[in-house]
């Protein structure tokens, strides 16, 4: 739910709320007040008319007259002279109907109902109810007395029907003004939410749309003056300070890589010296000792055959040296890795009795054909096999896994059960000249090869390796090898 | 999709649920509200509703308690129906008002029994009690706890007339005939000043001491008489006393030689022997006419003696 919905809905409902519990509060007050005046109304005529229904009955308890006719006298001139009035009953002491604009002809003088009498008080009640004949009747029950003495009731019914009538418009107007003030001052407050959300809605535009590759884009930001247009000017400085981060990390980047460089041009040198200087030192010491006893044959023959090793361990050094560093396209052609795996095998299956490891290979039934150069494939087969053959001990397990890794790739693995790489050399593995083997056992560039050559088709290479476990080497290679590359 | 208020249908149906909702709630209240406004059924009670206990006295035997009636009915039973309703409380009587239209009806029905005790007019007392065998049992006690009373002549505010005197040649109002401090003690008043009938421009009597300062204040005379305590209730109004009487014994009240001497005990006992912690006195009751009487005082009769002997002059 959006913060405009959310903010409009409580707020509204806040609002309303409020507003109903406010105009409850008023209508229940005015009810109030106008059912007061009605009913002081009432009272005020019924107090008025018991003076000469009083003066009535006090003449008549001295014997000086009759006073149902002078009360029926009163009684109409009080309906004559009195708007809204529409009924009065005068009752004496005895509670006996003395007058009433309402006789009964069956009985012409009615007893009032007796529970009036039960107890010996009487009081003045004001009720107001629905009458079968005039509607809402507010109904005065006015008893006569003068200090203690009781000389009747009256009972004076006045329309109620124009109160009820003045109640209801007071309900529908205060309805009204409820919904035209919930109304707008929800209109308000959707105006001016949709002005905040519209702000925070382009800001929110302009960081989505801030690119750091096309940092001089102007984008359009919230230039009010209030928090959101702060805000806005506050995301500009970012956006310039992140610009400059852009082009301070590129300048590290380019510092780095130029360290690094000559950092690998040393250890490079480094490693070429160390393994061309070990065989020029070995032919140094044979030369030395032909010289020095010519004629000694059988040790000339001895020390030219090591002379000749070491010229050897020389030119692989070159050649792998080389292979490194060439330059030139791998041809792709169409190639089954699962043939190559075979021919692999054969090659080195000598080695592989002679340690007593055991191979196996499962190619998966899906595994595709790939366009690759055939015999740098093979060759990085063989160097990534040799290594877990170094790895393992008699008796080991290698185990090649080959399949298709997705519609676009396929993988091959290598997995042996050997010592493993310590984590702290998995940095430093594909390096030239980097190797965890004894000394004069590897030339530390197979795996530089390795990662050279599958690069050069789009590849990948992933080493996982758990110490005291296991090793294994993943590459992926594209089906289509169109990805051409040439070998950095 | 967001095609309402940027909503997805998800949040728009949920959102469109809850207001519709909360509108049928809101509608419900609204007409509960409106059935409850509208309905007016009910009692209304407020703090002025009165009520009163009515008393049965049909084991009492009924005594008639005779009272002049200038006035409206309603008007003299307010006046003299709490005094009625203490006896009833404080007697084994049940007091009622008769009314009568003047002192001398009163005085015949006391005469013939119609009425058992009457509050008479000191003049009608003084004048009847030989005649009637009338005896004066108690006597009003003022304010100050005095059983006395007093006359004077007034004036309007701006009148030239200063002093008793002042009166010779105008035209003078009294009070009934019937009325000693109205009408008796005036006259005897200017004749203490030695002015006569004769030299008055004018001389007439009216039945309610309120018509005559009335008719002085409206100028149709230029002085009147009547009794102090009705003056004073119009000193604010335009009046000006200009001489007072000597005190004069208040109205008594008054019983036959004839009357059952229990009653008359009951009456007296209820009215002077009264319990001073009792909140229901007897008074103060506020007499038109009379002045506010407080207590009584018993009397044997015999002050009322000077007034027979001022109406005799």
């Amino acid at each position: 739910m959006s913060l405009k919905i959310k903010i409009i809905f409580y707020v509204g409902l806040i609002i309303a709320f409020l507003m109903m519990i406010i105009s409850i509060a008023f209508l229940y007050q005015f009810r109030s007040v106008i059912l007061e005046k009605e009913i002081s109304n009432a009272r005020s005529v019924s107090s008025a008319a018991a003076i000469p229904i009083l003066d009535a009955f006090i003449f008549s308890e001295q014997d000086f007259y009759d006073p149902s006719q002078i009360l029926e006298r009163h009684i109409s001139y009080f309906m004559a002279n009195v708007n809204g009035m529409k009924f009065m009953h005068v009752y004496n002491r005895g509670n006996k109907l003395t007058a009433s604009t309402h006789w009964d002809p069956a009985t012409p003088l009615q007893a009032r109902p007796p529970e009036f009498r039960v107890t010996n008080t009487v009081r003045e009640s004001v009720s107001i109810h629905r009458h079968d004949e005039y509607g809402w009747v507010i109904e005065i029950e006015y008893p006569l007395f003068i200090a203690g003495k009781y000389l009747g009731t009256t009972v004076m019914g006045f329309d109620g029907n124009p109160v009820r009538k003045e109640i209801r418009s007071l309900f529908i107007g205060l309805l009204i003004l409820n919904i035209v003030v919930t109304t707008i001052t929800l209109y308000v407050l959707y105006k001016l939410i949709s002005k905040l959300t519209r702000s925070l809605g382009q800001l929110t535009d302009a960081i989505d749309q801030f690119d750091l590759k096309t940092p001089e884009k102007k984008l359009p930001l919230p230039d009010s003056d209030d928090e959101i247009g702060h805000l806005g000017k506050r995301f500009g400085l970012l956006q310039q300070r992140l610009i400059e981060s852009k082009h301070n990390l590129a300048e590290s980047q380019r510092n780095i890589y130029r360290a690094e460089k000559l950092a690998f041009i040393g250890r490079l040198s480094s490693g070429v010296a160390h393994e061309i200087n070990n065989s020029v030192n070995g032919i140094q010491s044979c030369m030395y000792a032909i010289n020095k006893d010519p004629k000694n044959h059988e040790q000339t023959e001895e020390y030219m055959k090591l002379i000749s090793e070491g010229l050897q361990h020389i030119e692989i050094i070159v050649k792998k040296l080389l292979e490194y560093s060439r330059k030139n396209s791998p041809s792709l052609v169409n190639v089954n890795i699962a043939e190559i795996v075979e021919n692999v095998l054969k090659l080195c299956s000598y080695k592989i009795q002679k340690l007593g490891i055991t191979i196996t290979f499962k190619p998966d039934t899906d595994l595709p054909g790939i366009k690759a150069d055939k015999y740098l494939i093979q060759e990085v087969l063989m160097n990534l096999l040799i290594n877990s053959m170094d790895a393992v001990s008699d008796g080991g397990c290698i185990c090649i896994k080959a399949g298709r890794k997705n519609r676009q790739s396929i993988y091959l693995s290598v997995e042996d059960d050997g010592p493993g790489i310590a984590p702290e050399f998995t940095d430093l593995i594909f390096e030239p000249f980097f190797t965890t083997k004894d000394t004069g056992k590897g030339t530390g560039l197979g795996l530089s090869v390795v990662q050279g050559v599958v690069e050069s088709h789009d590849g990948t290479i992933r080493l996982d390796s758990q110490p005291g476990v296991k090793t294994v080497f993943t590459i992926t290679l594209p089906i289509n090898g169109k990805h051409e590359r040439t070998i950095n | 999709m967001r095609n309402f208020l940027g909503l997805c249908p998800m949040s728009r149906f949920r959102i469109l649920a809850t207001l519709g909702g909360l509108f049928c709630l809101l509608l419900l209240f609204t007409f509960m509200l409106y059935r409850s406004v509208v309905n007016l059924s009910g009692e209304y009670i407020d703090n002025r509703t009165v009520s009163i206990d009515i008393q049965n006295f049909s084991e009492y035997p009924t005594k008639y308690f005779g009272v002049v009636s200038r006035y409206p009915a309603h008007i003299i039973y307010q006046q003299y129906q709490p005094l009625m309703d203490y006896l009833n409380r404080n007697t084994d009587y049940h007091f009622q008002l008769k009314l009568s239209n003047s002192y001398s009806e009163t005085v015949q029905q006391l005469a013939s029994g119609e009425v058992d005790v009457a509050l008479l007019g000191s003049y009608m007392y003084a004048t009847s009690k030989d005649e009637h065998d009338l005896i004066a049992i108690l006597k009003p006690l003022n304010e100050d706890s005095l059983a006395l009373r007093r006359s004077v002549l007034f004036t309007s505010k701006n009148s030239i007339i200063h002093k008793t005197d002042d009166l010779r040649g105008k035209k003078l109002a009294l009070a009934s005939k019937e009325s000693f401090s109205g009408n008796w003690m005036p006259l005897h008043m200017l004749r203490l000043n030695g002015i006569t009938r004769d030299d008055l421009e004018d001389i007439s009597n009216y039945p309610n001491h309120h018509t005559v300062i009335h008719k002085v204040l409206r100028g149709e005379y230029d002085a009147g008489a009547v009794r102090e305590s009705v003056a004073r209730d119009f000193m604010d109004r335009g009046l000006r006393i200009f001489e007072y009487s000597d005190p004069l014994p208040t109205s008594p009240i008054v019983v036959t030689k004839q009357q059952d001497p229990d009653m008359v005990a009951a009456i007296i006992n209820a009215l002077v022997h009264q319990d001073p912690a009792r909140t229901d006195k007897a008074g103060p009751i506020d007499i038109m006419d009379g002045g506010t009487v407080v207590s009584y005082i018993e009397t044997d009769g015999s002050e009322y003696n000077f007034i027979r002997r001022v109406t005799n002059e």
